[in-house]
């Protein structure tokens, strides 16, 4: 062999030598990220980790504004120009572009890594397949709800609850998903559900004015505790449910920030949206940089939840938090 | 009774007894005086820094706008504080006049507390801080109202208490020490040298030859000895070695056993921490090698040790002995893993052995087969002694300081026996050259095709042994300490089955010989030692530690009973050609097998407590023992036998 096919073999051989790893460059990496109203503190942490973590990376943002039809425009861009990694925001989002694991994937990104942020329940959603299959090879992520049986006990580490009140869309799939996880868990934890689903307008979206209406129904039917689930059309309604509540009063109780940050829920169990976007950064890391594949990485939620009281309301209704409490909640005042 | 009162040596051992009590008696005094000073600011120290951290929370709740009437958790909060502080009483938060919580006494109890008159306090008192009928009450303001935090002053006392009877073990064990060194010197300044002062005087009486050495005696007499010499011209000869006098093997057995003895009452828990933290090990049953190694090493050993006898000597054998053991102390208390611990018992075992055999060939070397048994009971009383002392100091010495390092101090005090040993070992006369006898095969040969014997070992001695080492050794340390107790309290506890061998022992000798029935005390110690043990998995948990102390005062009873009638039945077994030769191979082989199969009782006991509870075992324990017990009564037992129940 003479130098010069020498120095083809060689220059030939990354091919070779790098089939496994065709995403093992140094960046920068290009991400695109979908999100479901606009960047959130989840995206902040997420980009404030990555540059922690010394990944380059370009960051493409596509706010559908809670349009979900912009969906399949997305996934059609995705398979135009490939981008190295998916990120996303919701159950919503993730659905309409990775779609459940058992849907046929011609009309979803399956080559792509997705990791996914905000999701309540992929398990119950579908994202996630069941514990007894494997898991997808392009899908890993966080979820931000805490596990039920831990809210169950974080209301009761304030109040007696025997009966759980819930306002719900019954359009979104992670509500009902999250209302048939608490059902199930009832029987076994002690406790019985009221259930409130929102009615539809004539055009089939949720009616906003009957809010009221059906919080103060389950104030008379007995609710302990106003639950607010990870709902998104409760969530953009959330001044007032909870202002619904306080007048019956009937506290809030809520595993997502807003609710309790800019609303007026009670008492909150909830992980830090900047948290979030952290964990999701590192697993992003994992797949670019250290050539892990999605598939072995799980998904997840924090270890660790932030127990919040909001005193002004607590005030209000005149139902105080313990001393026990006092001592390790954060108490918005 | 009056000739005691008479005996100068009595009334000298009585007046320094009543020395060491007095001393030892103002010693606690004093300490507890000086306690007094150092708990009692402690105590108020404690009481305001948790009134503080109460105040703090209360105020911080008040301070969010709750209204001081509808904090919640209050309860909590006092039973929080109590169990992290038993001796608190009460809280109670108010408002003025009106008392808006009370936890711990009822809120008009407190009011009442409060008007009355506070106690003269004490001057370590913070000015929050009053003394009122039996509580010191901390007082705080509260941004909204006060608090009131008040606790029993009896704890004042507790660690007191708590300490006294940790100073009575010590003070008890002092003074059988200093009994057995005040003996040891009064034998050695005034008996010894009298005693060869006296003989001088009788051979001169009979006309015979005085040995110039007999007048070389120091001590007491020294000069009434040098006049004698004097007086008959005869120049003392003092450059002999001086024997010394058979009582030493009474401190030299009481130093070596006290050793071993020491870590009695927390062996098991010791040997789990190890055994729990080796991997691949079952814990349980690996901690029951560890308490039963000793006691079938030490049967093992004997033999061997007693090979050694002829060449080395007593006194030799001891140091080596003694050196042996403390040396397997020291790396039993400072084990870094299982199997070191295992081998450590082991080496202490063999210089337990090898120490047993030397003070043995000193009682055979020191008399005569016709004071042998005497020579013996010397050597029995100080392992008795031993017996009684060690663990309950043991006890005290593990829970202050640590139980690796009460093995450790076992050490030390092994290691100070095989110092003293030259001293009270001294002379090397033998008695017709007779050495102790280790077990050998053909004791074996005899001894099995004895059937009496096979069902004296299979129903009356081996259960005893095992009920001893299975149920003392392992299962009540575990079961106490299981349930709450300390190692002092273990140790304490153990110490009475001494006390009752210790005391039983000449009062059912002679109980034993008016009945004349020895099969039939046997089977009446074994019952009565087995019995109580049948209770302990049906009582409740705070009854458990009475039951405990009933079942070792049966034990001790029933075990002192049996014990020398079957030694006694033993002998009557042997054949009068053995029993001529001075040796009972049936007794040899009786001792070796309790020895070596008591070893077994802690390695199954402790699966036994794994599978099903501690209690529970030994229940197991007991109903063995006592079906034994019954079986051995059906075979042996007849109306009136002749003496020994030969048939």
């Amino acid at each position: 062999m003479n130098r010069r096919q020498l120095l083809a073999a060689l220059a030939a051989m990354p091919s070779l030598v790098g089939a496994g790893r065709a995403n093992a460059r140094p960046g920068p990496f290009r991400i695109l990220m979908v999100l479901w109203r606009g960047e959130t503190a989840a995206e902040a942490g997420f980009r404030e980790e990555l540059a922690r973590l010394g990944v380059a990376a370009e960051i493409e943002v596509r706010d559908i504004a809670r349009d979900s039809s912009l969906l399949p425009g997305i996934v059609a861009d995705i398979r135009a120009n490939r981008p190295d990694l998916i990120y996303t925001w919701g159950t919503g989002v993730t659905l309409g572009l990775a779609g459940r694991w058992d849907a046929d994937p011609a009309g979803h990104v399956a080559d792509v890594p997705l990791v996914f942020t905000m999701v309540s329940s992929p398990l119950a959603t579908g994202l996630a397949p069941p514990p007894d299959r494997p898991p997808r090879a392009q899908l890993t992520g966080v979820s931000h709800i805490a596990p039920l049986s831990a809210q169950i006990a974080a209301i009761r580490a304030y109040l007696a609850m025997d009966r759980l009140g819930i306002v719900f869309n019954p359009q979104e799939e992670n509500s009902l998903a999250n209302l048939a996880e608490l059902k199930a868990l009832s029987s076994s934890a002690g406790f019985r559900v009221i259930e409130a689903p929102v009615p539809q307008l004539a055009d089939g979206k949720p009616d906003p004015a009957a809010l009221p209406r059906l919080v103060a129904g389950l104030a008379e039917q007995g609710a302990d505790i106003l639950y607010i689930g990870p709902d998104n059309f409760v969530g953009a309604n959330r001044d007032v449910v909870t202002e619904a509540g306080i007048a019956a009063g009937l506290p809030a109780f809520t595993a997502t920030e807003l609710e309790i940050r800019e609303s007026q829920a009670m008492i909150g169990l909830v992980s830090r949206y900047d948290a979030v976007g952290r964990l999701a950064a590192r697993k992003a890391k994992a797949i670019l940089v250290d050539d892990v594949a999605p598939a072995a990485l799980p998904i997840e939620t924090l270890k660790r939840f932030t127990y919040i009281i909001r005193l002004p309301v607590a005030l209000r209704l005149a139902r105080y938090p313990s001393l026990q409490l006092l001592d390790y909640a954060e108490v918005i005042r | 009774m009056h000739r005691l009162l008479r005996d100068p040596m009595a009334q000298g051992l009585a007046l320094a007894a009543l020395a060491l009590l007095l001393a030892l008696t103002g010693i606690s005094a004093l300490t507890m005086q000086g306690s007094n000073r150092v708990l009692f600011p402690e105590l108020a120290r404690t009481a305001l820094a948790e009134a503080t951290q109460a105040q703090r929370k209360i105020d911080a709740a008040t301070g969010l706008g709750i209204p001081a009437d509808r904090l919640v958790g209050v309860d909590r909060l006092f039973a929080a504080m109590k169990e992290s502080d038993p001796d608190i009483a009460f809280l109670a938060i108010a408002d003025g006049e009106r008392m808006l919580f009370s936890q711990g006494r009822r809120a008009t109890s407190v009011r009442d507390l409060l008007d009355a008159a506070p106690d003269q306090a004490p001057a370590e008192l913070a000015a929050s801080q009053s003394l009122r009928a039996g509580f010191l009450v901390t007082t705080l303001d509260l941004a909204a109202g006060q608090l009131y935090l008040g606790h029993d002053s009896r704890a004042l006392n507790k660690p007191l208490y708590d300490n006294l009877i940790d100073v009575a073990v010590i003070a008890l064990v002092s003074g059988l020490l200093a009994f057995e060194v005040m003996l040891l010197v009064v034998v050695f300044n005034v008996i010894q040298p009298v005693e060869a002062v006296a003989g001088a005087l009788r051979r001169i009486a009979g006309g015979e030859r005085v040995d110039p050495s007999a007048l070389g005696a120091g001590g007491a007499v020294a000069a009434l000895s040098a006049r004698l010499a004097g007086l008959l011209g005869i120049v003392p000869d003092r450059s002999g070695r001086k024997t010394a006098p058979l009582v030493s093997v009474r401190l030299l057995a009481f130093l070596f056993v006290f050793a071993e003895e020491l870590g009695r009452s927390f062996l098991p828990v010791f040997a789990w921490t190890h055994a729990s933290a080796t991997p691949g090990l079952d814990p349980t049953f690996a901690t029951g090698v560890v308490v039963g190694l000793h006691m079938s090493v030490v049967a093992l050993a004997m033999p061997f040790a007693t090979l050694f006898f002829p060449r080395l000597g007593r006194a030799r054998l001891y140091a080596i002995g003694a050196l042996i053991a403390s040396a397997g102390l020291v790396g039993t208390g400072l084990a870094g893993g299982y199997w070191g611990l295992l081998a450590w018992r082991a080496v202490s075992a063999i210089g337990y052995a090898t120490t047993y055999v030397a003070c043995q060939g000193f009682v055979i070397e020191g008399t005569q087969a016709s004071n042998r048994a005497s020579g013996a009971a010397m050597l029995v009383g100080g392992i008795t002694l031993a017996d009684i002392c060690g663990p309950a100091f043991g006890g005290v010495l593990a829970e202050r300081f640590g139980q690796g390092e009460t093995y450790v101090v076992a050490a030390v005090i092994a290691a100070l026996s095989a110092t003293l040993v030259t001293r009270l070992m001294a002379g090397g006369a033998r008695s017709g050259g007779e050495a102790p006898r280790g077990v050998r095969l053909h004791d074996f040969v005899v001894a099995f095709a004895n059937r009496r014997l096979g069902v004296q070992l299979l129903f009356a001695a081996i259960p005893a042994k095992l009920l001893l080492t299975g149920f003392l050794y392992y299962l009540l340390p575990v079961t106490l300490i299981g349930i709450g107790w300390r190692e002092a309290d273990i140790g304490r506890i153990v110490m009475i089955y001494g006390v009752v061998m210790l005391v039983g022992a000449p009062f059912f000798g002679r109980l034993i010989d008016r009945l004349n029935n020895h099969a039939l005390v046997v089977a009446a110690g074994a019952i009565l030692a087995a019995t109580p043990l049948l209770a302990m998995p049906v009582v409740p948990v705070e009854a458990a530690l009475v039951v405990a102390i009933i079942a070792v005062l049966a034990l001790g009873s029933g075990q002192a009973m049996s014990i020398s009638a079957q030694a006694s039945m033993v002998v009557d077994m042997a054949s009068e050609a053995d029993l001529r030769q001075g040796h009972a191979p049936e007794l040899t082989v009786l001792r070796f097998v309790e020895r070596f199969g008591g070893g077994f009782g802690p390695m199954i006991a402790a699966p036994l407590a794994a599978n099903f509870g501690s209690r529970t075992a030994i229940a197991g324990f007991g109903l063995y023992a006592l079906a034994s017990a019954l079986v051995y009564a059906a075979i042996t037992v007849r109306r009136r036998p002749a003496k020994g129940g030969k048939p």
